[in-house]
């Protein structure tokens, strides 16, 4: 995983303060466990549609769709965090985040098992993650926040998806080649 | 208008325009305000008092003389108006109130004399101050310090400088903006001056130019642009007055303050961007010094470059200098034309004067007619509108031709639906051509290095061009600057002889470089024609040879031949010229206009010239590519690169080590491409009996790319993939096909890069015992446990490379 830093791919946000992790979050599901990213990230939601794969591409990417005359890909997030598959439900849908993947705003679509809602989190509701006990990678995880006895992992989507692109995958796998 | 109400609006727009830290501007109004006193031709009248007033009022605001600057500038406005009623709207003096605290009786008057009348405290003040006071700034030096439009001194260092750290970055990008475009208007004025048509309109309108730029310019605080457009003002002053004739040498000093101007407008918007200051003292002292010595010797240079009409009529033979110049000299009226002259004097026929100046306009650039009001449209916006209206157009299909609709619908139904789709239609064509651009502007640029370009190789070049209104599509404008220009330095450099060369050979001393934009069957087409000493065939092939580029003896045609020039690393160039020679051109232009899906033709006639004919596709945004479905995907083959299509049956494939499969297409060796196999797609039938191969080819070679169903030629949008994808080289983009779906565009130069690639790697790997082993395998690309590509060759990650047990792997695998 150095060489993933080597990359220059992580950006510095493992300095922020829980106070700053507070705000909304919209919450979804994968498997068994719930899930939050920032809703200012959220570009909107749409239900699944035809998906066109592109070749030789990691498993965890889908393909691509059109959003309105633009093309953006699609990430299968169960994939990407090594979690079993289903097959696609009703609920299934389609969560379309604006990220800055090197440096420029990128919108990529990200599939999960159901939507959920939005949720406002305090900062008092937020602790750090675990080095362990989930499935999820730390560098993915802003914090574990906790809602009416309920758990949700609080996703750092820029990291998420930083590592999506292709290119950087890649020259990732040639290094250790 | 008299001078005097000129100068009164003058000051009026300066007084808008102003603001009260702005002492440049203070310093022009105050000058304003004499200078209208003085041109005020009566004593009696309150005008020149009140223009006086006004005058030291302005002072003492420069000064900082006054309790309240904003109540006092006020009070100038007040009488500007006042002063305006009078002189432009001719009121009569009783009714024209002016404001009290201008304080008219106590005026002081510019020559010095004492007022009679109550002095008020502050003329006291101000005389003693004027007196030589040495604490005061006089007023001189004011002017100096405060670097006023209208000194002709030196100015200090520090206005040369552009410093944007307090200007609104919206306002100064606007003005950018616009001031380019002046600038594109200035200069092809210019060269319409030079062409003789309409003079007095031409020279308005660049003085107009300069005009606007340097107001503007003098709002934001950028100096030395101001100083420039100002200059340049007053030269084109002379020129609308008669005192200087803007041609020869003096057209080229506008021309070069034109590009100063835009290297001025590049510099602040770097500095805009950047957030640090311009300096431009390398460009705007030496300019602004040649400006001024002209402006005040306007008589020194002599104006150069004859009539155009005298020299049509020598070339025709019709009259000699020597006519042409007793002529003039007798001529009575200096601002008569010279066809005129010489047939009041009979020295010709009016018929060959007619003639002539009939030719003369014909070669002219083509005017568009009318003046059309526009609008400036956010591009961003634009595009986002032609993204929407594509989309409507896709569902207006999905709604047209949908089955369940289309069955239950009655008359008037489908008469609705039909007109939907009219109409859908028609905004389309719309959005599309909303992206249409002329070439107008490309052509101008290209006229402008031409003039300099013929200057440099000491030939005569006259660039015509033609269809400068034909219009293409954003994507390509920007794009084809390049090619076309380098296409015209080598006919200029290459092509036109020198001139006694062409004398000699009984051309026209001057050459011809024909510049023709058009469309043609779907296509828009880019000629360069010269009439110069065309390609030489037998050079070219023995210069090819020499460079090993071809093999010697093979046989080409002669377009062949001329094609041979686009090749890298060709030259025929005896010499290196700084404009051409060094053989890295015409492979780039090559390269460019592939880039934009073109093509290049050459013809040639030795002796008579040489033509280049760009063929370009109507726009960027929309390829035409052959619909393809593979293990039921689509995926679209640009018909750019599609020779053909052929149905295979197993029999005539061959294979070589039992992987490579080849078809002998009439003698030729053609590999085959599975391309279900290369892109590891769930292949419907492994083993069928029969394939469709679409033959393509990528420059040189040709490949065939199995697919399982022909479907058609399709025209659609062609959309990037963005980043993500940028490493996935063996797709160009996706394109948006009828039904909304994104289908993937197969770059033809990565498949046959991707196929070579794996090959290689397979052989160096796995040598032995993969004969019975038909599935293909990858290069293992691993970047943790948990993530793997689909169709990897497990071998590495089980440690194990015996093909029993690498079968199993795989097997588990791929399930």
């Amino acid at each position: 995983m150095d060489k993933v830093k080597d990359a220059g791919v992580v950006t510095a946000t493992a300095a922020k303060t829980v106070e700053d992790k507070a705000g909304k979050y919209l919450t979804f599901r994968l498997d068994q466990e719930e899930y939050g990213l920032e809703i200012l990230k959220v570009r909107e939601i749409i239900g699944l549609m035809n998906i066109t794969h592109v070749p030789r591409t990691p498993e965890y990417i889908r393909g691509v769709i059109n959003l309105r005359g633009k093309v953006i890909p699609v990430l299968d997030l169960r994939k990407k965090f090594g979690m079993g598959t289903t097959d696609d439900t009703e609920e299934t849908c389609v969560i379309v985040v604006e990220v800055n993947s090197i440096g420029s705003a990128v919108m990529m679509g990200i599939i999960v098992d159901a939507v959920s809602e939005v949720l406002d989190i305090q900062g008092s509701q937020i602790e750090e993650a675990p080095s362990f006990g989930t499935n999820v990678d730390t560098r993915f995880i802003l914090g574990i926040g906790k809602v009416k006895d309920e758990v949700k992992i609080l996703l750092d989507i820029d990291q998420v998806l930083a590592g999506s692109d292709v290119s950087m995958v890649q020259e990732m796998g040639e290094q250790q080649a | 208008m008299t001078k005097l109400e000129k100068k009164i609006e003058d000051i009026a727009a300066d007084l808008i325009m102003a603001d009260l830290d702005d002492m440049p501007a203070l310093a022009k109004i105050h000058e304003g305000f004499l200078q209208a006193g003085k041109l005020s031709k009566s004593k009696k009248s309150v005008f020149p008092k009140a223009a006086q007033a006004c005058a030291d009022l302005v002072e003492k605001i420069i000064l900082n003389d006054v309790p309240d600057k904003k109540k006092s500038w006020q009070v100038v406005t007040d009488s500007l108006t006042a002063i305006q009623s009078l002189v432009r709207d001719k009121r009569k003096e009783s009714e024209v109130h002016f404001p009290e605290e201008l304080d008219l009786g106590t005026a002081k008057a510019k020559a010095g004399k004492k007022q009679d009348g109550s002095p008020a405290e502050q003329v006291e003040q101000m005389e003693e101050k004027s007196s030589g006071d040495p604490d005061t700034v006089p007023q001189d030096d004011v002017e100096k310090n405060e670097q006023p439009a209208e000194s002709q001194q030196d100015e200090p260092e520090e206005s040369y400088i552009i410093n944007l750290e307090q200007a609104d970055s919206d306002l100064v990008a606007d003005f950018i903006n616009e001031a380019r475009e002046h600038c594109n208007n200035a200069e092809q004025m210019l060269m319409d001056l030079e062409t003789g048509d309409d003079k007095d309109g031409s020279i308005n309108a660049i003085f107009r130019s300069f005009h606007t730029i340097k107001g503007a310019a003098g709002f934001l605080d950028l100096r030395p642009i101001m100083h420039l457009a100002h200059e340049s003002e007053t030269l084109l002053d002379l020129g609308r007055k008669g005192s200087l004739n803007i041609e020869g040498k003096i057209a080229d000093i506008v021309f070069d303050a034109i590009d100063a101007l835009r290297k001025l407008l590049d510099g602040a918007e770097t500095a805009l961007s950047e957030g640090t200051t311009f300096d431009a003292r390398e460009i705007v002292p030496s300019l602004l010094q040649a400006l001024r010595s002209i402006i005040s010797n306007p008589d020194e240079l002599p104006p150069e470059g004859g009539d155009r009409v005298g020299d049509r009529l020598i070339d025709a033979g019709l009259v000699t200098q020597n006519q042409i110049d007793s002529a003039l000299s007798k001529r009575t009226d200096p601002t008569e034309k010279l066809g005129e002259t010489l047939v009041k004097q009979n020295v010709l026929p009016a018929k060959a004067v007619a003639r002539a100046l009939r030719q003369q306009k014909k070669a002219r650039q083509e005017k568009t007619a009318a003046v059309k009001e526009m609008v400036k449209i956010d591009t961003e916006r634009l595009d986002r509108m032609v993204d929407t209206i594509g989309e409507l157009v896709i569902a207006e299909s999905m709604v047209g031709q949908d089955e369940e609709i289309l069955s239950k619908a009655s008359h008037k139904v489908v008469r609705n639906i039909s007109h939907l789709n009219k109409i859908t239609r028609e905004l389309q064509e719309m959005g599309m051509a909303m992206r249409l651009v002329p070439v107008k502007g490309t052509f101008q640029k290209l006229a402008r290095a031409v003039r300099d370009l013929t200057r440099k190789s000491g030939k005569t070049v006259e660039l015509q061009t033609q269809g400068e209104d034909t219009e293409v599509d954003r994507s390509i404008i920007e794009l084809i600057g390049d090619p076309l220009m380098h296409m015209i330095r080598n006919s200029i450099d290459h092509g036109i002889e020198m001139p006694a060369e062409r004398v000699e050979s009984g051309k026209p001393e001057m050459g011809t470089v024909k510049l023709m934009a058009y469309h043609k069957g779907g296509k828009v087409y880019f000629d360069i024609k010269d009439d110069g000493r065309g390609l030489d065939k037998d050079k070219i092939l023995a210069k090819a040879v020499e460079k090993n580029l071809i093999e010697p003896g093979k046989d080409l045609t002669d377009s062949e031949i001329y094609q041979l020039i686009l090749l890298p690393g060709f030259s025929t160039a005896a010499r290196i010229t700084d404009i051409s020679g060094r053989g890295v051109g015409m492979d780039v232009v090559k390269r460019n206009i592939e880039a934009m899906r073109g093509h290049l033709e050459i013809d040639s006639k030795p002796g008579e010239g040489t033509t280049f004919s760009m063929k370009l596709p109507l726009t960027l945004a929309i390829i035409e590519g052959m619909l393809v479905s593979i293990a039921q995907e689509l995926y679209i083959i640009p018909t750019l690169s599609v020779v053909e299509s052929l149905s295979l049956t197993q029999d005539m494939i061959s294979t070589i080590t039992g992987r490579d499969e080849l078809v002998d297409l009439r003698g030729e060796m053609l590999p085959l491409i599975r391309i279900s196999r290369l892109f590891n797609l769930r292949p419907v039938d492994e083993e069928e009996t029969e394939s469709t191969v679409v033959v393509v080819e990528d420059g040189l070679r040709k490949i065939g790319l199995v697919v399982d169903k022909l479907l058609g030629q399709r025209q659609t949008v062609i959309k990037s993939l963005g980043t993500t994808f940028a490493r996935q080289k063996w797709i160009s983009g996706g394109a948006i096909l009828s039904d909304g779906n994104v289908g993937l565009i197969i770059d033809i130069g990565g498949v046959m890069e991707l196929a070579h690639e794996l090959r290689h790697e397979l052989y160096s790997r796995n040598n032995s015992a993969n004969a019975a082993d038909r599935r293909e395998t990858t290069e293992i690309k691993k970047i943790d446990e948990s993530v793997v590509y689909e169709g990897e060759d497990v071998s590495e990650v089980a440690g194990t490379s015996e093909p029993e047990e690498r079968q199993m792997v795989e097997t588990s695998i791929h399930q």
